[in-house]
Order: structure tokens, then C-alpha cells, then sequence
């Protein structure tokens, strides 16, 4: 599922151009949405075979890839970026057009980088290691 | 308040957060986390005469700095745009999500509120840096 997921996160960043190109803000917000998830989930294949689920097991991902490359706080605002303002956004459309202007680029430089470190991870030897409820 | 009285209530409020947090009072460290943003942000803005009255004169604070143009557009990583949104959230969880307990896509896991505390101190260490480095310089 590993490439499905790169795959899938490549395709929404690029639906989500052409979306904010088209003028569909709102839209454009939930496919970096739905881009950050698939990279999230593409890093995580590679440390545990369990699909993650929730706000915390997210949380947990990100925050031990931030940790391990020295890239916590970056990690840190492009996630939240994509869950409190894009995601929120898709709901509310509370967004002003310079904010989610800011926010989609954030959410889309957040997006390259978790998919340069799922391959990363996944190109590391022990990615095919089994891991338990503590690799989450 | 001069320039550098703001950046010591920031560390303060900082420091009423961290125990609040300690204390496992959760909402009331998110909003000191916003409130110390706000105070380094001032600092900032009293440094250069920029306006700081409103929550939106505070949010501008970082469009200065980070040179983003009316598009949105920034030339580089809109870095303090990125970090407001952050200490922005905390607001948010304790204003918002404090009573609408059931949104719980949008709120923040424990790990979510300690990432974000150590962005918000980051940023706030930035702009206090940001605000020596000027007085060194003028």
C-alpha cells in the first residue's frame, strides 16, 4: 500500500493546483487535505503494518518522523496548517483569499516533505522490520 | 509597555502556560499561548510603529515580516504567518473547542498541544531575537 499511498498524495497535491488555478479555494483545501493523510499514511506503512486512525496516532507519526530528522517544528506548522485551516476550511469556508493562498502553500510544502521522508523510511533497512502497538 | 516590556510578558505568559499545562488545565494554557504570541507580535509592532489594536493588525504583523503581497503570495516560507496559525489553534481550542467538546476532528491530541507548544515558543524565541537584533542595529 506503500506506493498506492505516494501515489494518492501526488495525485491530490496536483488536483489541488489546478482547483486554486480554477478558482475552487475551497475544494483545493481538502485535497491538501486528503494529500497530507495519504503522505502521513505512506510514512507510517513503513514503521507498522497498522493503518493509523485519529487526531493522535496522526499526531504521533509526525512528531517521531519530526524528531528522528530534526524537522519538528516545520512538521509541526504544515500539519496543523492542513488540519486547523484547510480541513476547517472545506467546512466553513472561513478562509479569507490571501490566508488560504498562504495555507495551501504551506499545506502543499508540508505534503513534499512527508513524501520525501515516507521514501526515505521506506528506503531505510529495517521498514520491513514488524512493528507493535508502540510503532504507531 | 515599551518594545521590550512586551517580550517579557511573552516569557511570563509563557511561563503561566507551562504551569497551567502542568496543572493539566489545558484550555487556559492554550489561551496564555495566544496571548504571549500577541505580546511578542506587539513587541514587533511597536518596534516598527505598526498598528497591533486588532486580532486582524496582529495577523498583518506577520505579513510584514514574512513580505506577503495581496495574493497571498510570499517569496520565501511565510514562516511567522505559519507560526500566528499555530498560537491562532490555541486560541481556537480554548475559545471553541473548550465548549464544543463533540468537534473532536479539530481537536488537538496531547501530542498535537506539546508539538505546538514548542512551535509557539520557537516562534516567540524568533521574534525576540528578531526584536534584539533591531535594537542592536538602530
Amino acid at each position: 500500500m506503500y506506493q498506492e499511498h505516494i501515489e494518492a498524495a501526488e495525485t491530490f497535491l496536483l488536483a489541488a493546483d489546478i482547483l486554486s488555478e480554477a478558482g475552487m479555494g475551497m475544494i483545493a483545501a481538502e485535497a491538501v487535505w486528503g494529500a497530507a493523510a495519504q503522505s502521513i499514511w505512506a510514512a507510517n506503512h513503513s514503521l507498522t503494518p497498522r493503518h493509523p486512525s485519529g487526531n493522535r496516532d496522526r499526531d504521533m507519526i509526525v512528531s517521531r518522523l519530526g524528531d528522528k530528522h530534526g524537522l519538528r517544528t516545520e512538521l509541526d506548522l504544515g500539519l496543523k496548517s492542513v488540519t486547523n485551516e484547510l480541513h476547517n476550511h472545506f467546512y466553513t469556508g472561513r478562509l479569507s483569499e490571501q490566508d488560504l493562498a498562504l495555507h495551501l502553500g504551506i499545506g502543499g510544502t508540508f505534503v513534499n516533505r512527508m513524501i520525501r521522508l515516507a521514501r526515505l523510511e521506506h528506503s531505510s533497512p529495517q521498514h520491513d522490520q514488524p512493528g507493535g502497538e508502540d510503532n504507531v | 509597555m515599551m518594545t521590550l516590556d512586551y517580550i517579557l510578558e511573552a516569557h511570563e505568559l509563557l511561563a503561566e502556560a507551562d504551569r497551567e499545562f502542568d496543572a493539566g488545565k489545558t484550555h487556559e494554557g492554550s489561551m496564555l499561548m495566544w496571548k504571549a504570541a500577541c505580546a511578542a507580535l506587539s513587541a514587533v509592532a511597536d518596534k516598527h510603529g505598526w498598528p497591533r489594536d486588532t486580532p486582524d493588525d496582529i495577523k498583518k504583523i506577520t505579513y510584514r515580516l514574512d513580505n506577503v503581497d495581496e495574493s497571498g503570495k510570499s517569496p520565501g516560507y511565510p514562516i511567522h504567518f505559519a507560526s500566528f496559525s499555530v498560537a491562532d489553534g490555541f486560541r481556537e481550542q480554548a475559545e471553541v473547542y473548550k465548549y464544543e467538546p463533540e468537534c473532536s476532528e479539530f481537536v488537538w491530541s496531547d501530542i498535537g498541544i506539546e508539538m505546538g507548544r514548542e512551535s509557539v515558543k520557537e516562534f516567540i524565541a524568533n521574534l525576540a531575537k528578531l526584536v534584539d537584533d533591531q535594537s542592536v542595529s538602530q
